[in-house]
């Protein structure tokens, strides 16, 4: 971060430094007993300070995209796993065994190196080059991850659907087709909102994931700042401040898209 | 394709013991086994003061619950990394940090697990019991939690097998196991990846599969009514946490 | 021995029980009856408290239950209940069952607690059935058990209920011959019941509800003979044919 350190910081950050924070520390190190010497201000500095901002960027770019191609992906491989046909039912079966007993991490890492291996030889070495490949292999990985689980959670919905919606649904003289579109899914998808609330509420945990090929998202930055101010256990925990906030942000957002839901559909798909 | 040696795959499975520091599969399975037996124990305690109509008992144990919750393993990993020996001054070894660490973590989600499975004792369990003259704890210890614990076993086993998926975390705090000796094979020494990771992969998957079916037949076996077979247990850990608990009954204190 | 002075209680702002005047006395077999939702189930918990009230008080064995100084599990250890789904402790045996009580609550030697759960457990015919647990037994069996739970604590009061509700009709007459037997002991007992056959030939007094209300209190030849309230009439009218 190349800004000069004699750059004057915001006037809040100097009162706040000077004044709030001196007397925090002090308490925290008699009240404990403790040697550490905290210093809760450096967040204020600017290089720490723009490092944290790149990596809640980063956090949130993560989820949105990884949440944006996982959910479509993991719906219609749900809908496969449900689907009477054997072929289409085993081939979800294993996309989901694969992806989800193995760890994300996992598929992070094989996506930045496994993968460009396995693409003829140009290929491999364009996407090795590409600028921004540890952030498309990161989202690779999580998105992969992620759907899997959306999958599972698609086909409990659907099974969850007694066998009176199918039959119900066939006796007015619906096709398959017509059945699934009109009467299945609406259904299975109201259902399936709340359990995918709570996934991708998750899934902004997993982006974490992603420092382990240095994307620069939050965890990353955490661990830079701490590297170079040694000052990890106040970083850590602004960090995990961060985190915590962004999680209620998300889970209102959920139990707002749940009671909407509720509100205009009435009550829960049933018998 | 360039296929680790067997002495690497041994350092895959044991790391260097016996001529060295315990690693890889081994240790991923000390370390996850050690937290959730100890965490367990914290979890159940934990779980049951979320319940309790005392608020200094009941809003700790829900803040702590929501707060770890929230974080991913990986801060709470770092946020232990430096309280111990920087903050609290400790000299401890980084086994045990990440030990603690990975308690704390997982005990949040077994009191949830906890939590659901006392909330999901019919009423009239408590009630019979409190007729007999049985006092609060007397009913929870001998007729509430025996019944609870017994229903969330295969949700444990769930939470068990999440906490290994996500122990890779811990080398991104120095700590070797699993997939970081993986790491090191596929980068260091072979210098191409795919066989390595194949391998790491099949363990993975093996060893989390096999888990997670038998995790189904213990539930088909101890709670038939509740095992139904869209019942196959997520294995992402906060949807374990909140397994699903059928007619909702309280275990409401009354006094 | 049971007394309910201007009993009131809500559940949120249903008003279950409107002014609840009844005693009952020691020795008496008192069975309440009524219409589903009149609020004989809630009337009953109330006597052992496992539904507070709001207003009014119910004094058991001359201790008030609204008064802060009742060690209310000590109380409870002497009134016996039986429920309508019998509530049997599933991961324990009949004997664990029946021995709990006594084990615990009355803290007594690991002997004495089994002989007593035997005897009780003879006394409802289920001797036999010591080692079984509740998913083994019928219906009529787990509420035999549940009545030799309650009969093991040496209660001075027994409430039943709805006791034979839940079960399948070929099971109903085992256990009725149990509580009819009690019956004639001379207990204090409280049922609550649709068995309108038990209720004429056991019952000292019936105890007639609808809509939170005590309305009608008589004799069993005066309350099927000559009801005196015109729902009590429509009720039994209903219930006999």
């Amino acid at each position: 971060m190349a800004s000069p350190a004699t750059k004057e910081p915001a006037s809040f950050s100097v009162k706040f430094s000077t004044d709030a924070v001196p007397i925090v520390n002090a308490f925290l190190r008699d009240w404990f007993g403790l040697a550490y010497d905290f210093n809760w201000a450096i967040i204020f500095e600017e290089r720490y300070y723009s490092l944290v901002l790149t990596g809640l960027k980063y956090t949130a770019l993560l989820t949105i995209v990884t949440t944006a191609a996982s959910v479509p992906l993991g719906i219609i491989v749900g809908v496969m796993r449900s689907s009477e046909q054997y072929v289409l039912r085993r081939v979800a079966g294993v996309y989901v065994e694969v992806f989800r007993n193995i760890p994300g991490m996992f598929w992070v890492l094989f996506f930045y190196f496994g993968f460009p291996t396995l693409l003829p030889g140009p290929w491999g070495r364009a996407l090795n080059s590409y600028p921004h490949f540890t952030l498309l292999a990161a989202i690779l990985g999580l998105t992969f991850d992620n759907s899997s689980y959306v999958a599972e959670i698609m086909r409990a919905g659907i099974q969850s659907l007694v066998v009176g919606q199918h039959e119900a649904a066939r006796s007015i003289g619906l096709t398959d087709w017509q059945r699934w579109r009109y009467v299945i899914l609406p259904q299975a998808i109201r259902t399936v909102v709340p359990p995918l609330g709570t996934r991708c509420i998750q899934n902004l945990k997993s982006t974490s994931l992603a420092m382990v090929i240095a994307v620069p998202e939050l965890s990353w930055a955490t661990r830079q700042v701490e590297s170079l101010s040694f000052r990890g256990f106040e970083v850590t925990t602004i960090a995990t401040v961060i985190y915590v906030s962004l999680c209620l942000v998300m889970a209102a957002g959920v139990n707002w898209l749940e009671r909407r839901l509720a509100r205009r559909h009435g009550l829960s798909p049933a018998v | 394709m360039v296929w680790p040696s067997l002495a690497q795959v041994r350092f895959l499975l044991v790391g260097e013991y016996p001529y060295g520091a315990l690693g890889g599969l081994a240790m991923s399975l000390v370390i996850v086994i050690m937290a959730v037996v100890i965490g367990f124990l914290l979890g159940v305690a934990i779980g049951i003061g979320r319940l309790s109509d005392k608020s200094p008992i009941r809003r700790p144990c829900q803040l702590y619950v929501e707060l770890i919750r929230a974080t991913p393993l990986i801060m709470v990993l770092f946020w232990f990394y430096f309280l111990i020996p920087n903050v609290l001054g400790m000299r401890i070894s980084l086994f045990w940090t990440v030990i603690v660490a990975l308690i704390t973590y997982v005990s949040a989600y077994l009191a949830e697990a906890v939590r659901a499975g006392l909330m999901a004792i019919p009423k009239g369990q408590p009630e019979a019991a409190y007729s007999i003259g049985l006092r609060p704890t007397q009913v929870l210890v001998f007729i509430t939690l025996p019944q609870a614990l017994k229903m969330m076993i295969p949700t444990f086993v769930g939470i068990f097998i999440s906490l290994f998926k996500e122990s890779p975390a811990v080398m991104l705090v120095g700590f070797s196991e699993l997939m970081d000796a993986g790491y090191s094979i596929a980068t260091l020494h072979l210098q191409q990846t795919l066989s390595t990771f194949f391998i790491i992969g099949a363990i993975f998957f093996v060893f989390c599969f096999w888990l997670s079916r038998f995790s189904l037949r213990l539930e088909r076996r101890l709670n038939p009514e509740r095992y139904r077979e869209t019942g196959e247990l997520p294995l992402d850990i906060e949807a374990t946490a909140i397994a699903a608990a059928t007619p909702r009954g309280s275990i409401g204190a009354m006094k | 021995m049971i007394q309910f002075v201007g009993v009131h209680k809500w559940f949120g702002r249903f008003h279950v029980l409107k002014g609840i005047d009844l005693q009952i006395e020691r020795g008496e077999v008192m069975v309440i009856c009524g219409p589903s939702g009149s609020g004989k189930s809630t009337l009953i918990r109330t006597i052992n408290k496992i539904e507070p009230i709001q207003q009014g008080d119910v004094i058991v064995d001359g201790q008030s239950l609204s008064d802060p100084r009742l060690n209310i599990f000590r109380l409870r250890a002497d009134i016996g209940m039986v429920f309508q789904h019998f509530n049997l402790f599933p991961h324990m045996t009949a004997l664990q069952n029946v021995t709990l009580g006594p084990l615990k609550v009355r803290r007594l030697p690991p002997a004495a607690a089994r002989e007593r759960a035997l005897a009780a457990l003879e006394k409802v015919g289920l001797r036999s059935y010591t080692e079984r647990y509740p998913n083994q037994l019928s219906g009529g069996q787990q509420q035999r058990v549940a009545i030799a739970r309650a009969l093991a604590m040496e209660p001075k009061i027994l409430l039943f209920d709805e006791p034979t509700s839940a079960l399948d009709p070929e099971l109903i007459n085992e256990v009725l011959d149990v509580i009819v037997q009690l019956a004639s002991e001379g207990r204090s007992m409280v049922v609550v019941s649709h068995e309108m056959s038990f209720a004429r030939k056991m019952a000292h007094r019936i105890a007639f509800m609808d809509h939170g209300r005590v309305l009608e209190v008589a004799p069993p030849l005066e309350f099927f003979g000559q009801p005196r309230h015109e729902r009590a009439r429509q009720f039994l009218s209903q219930i006999l044919h």
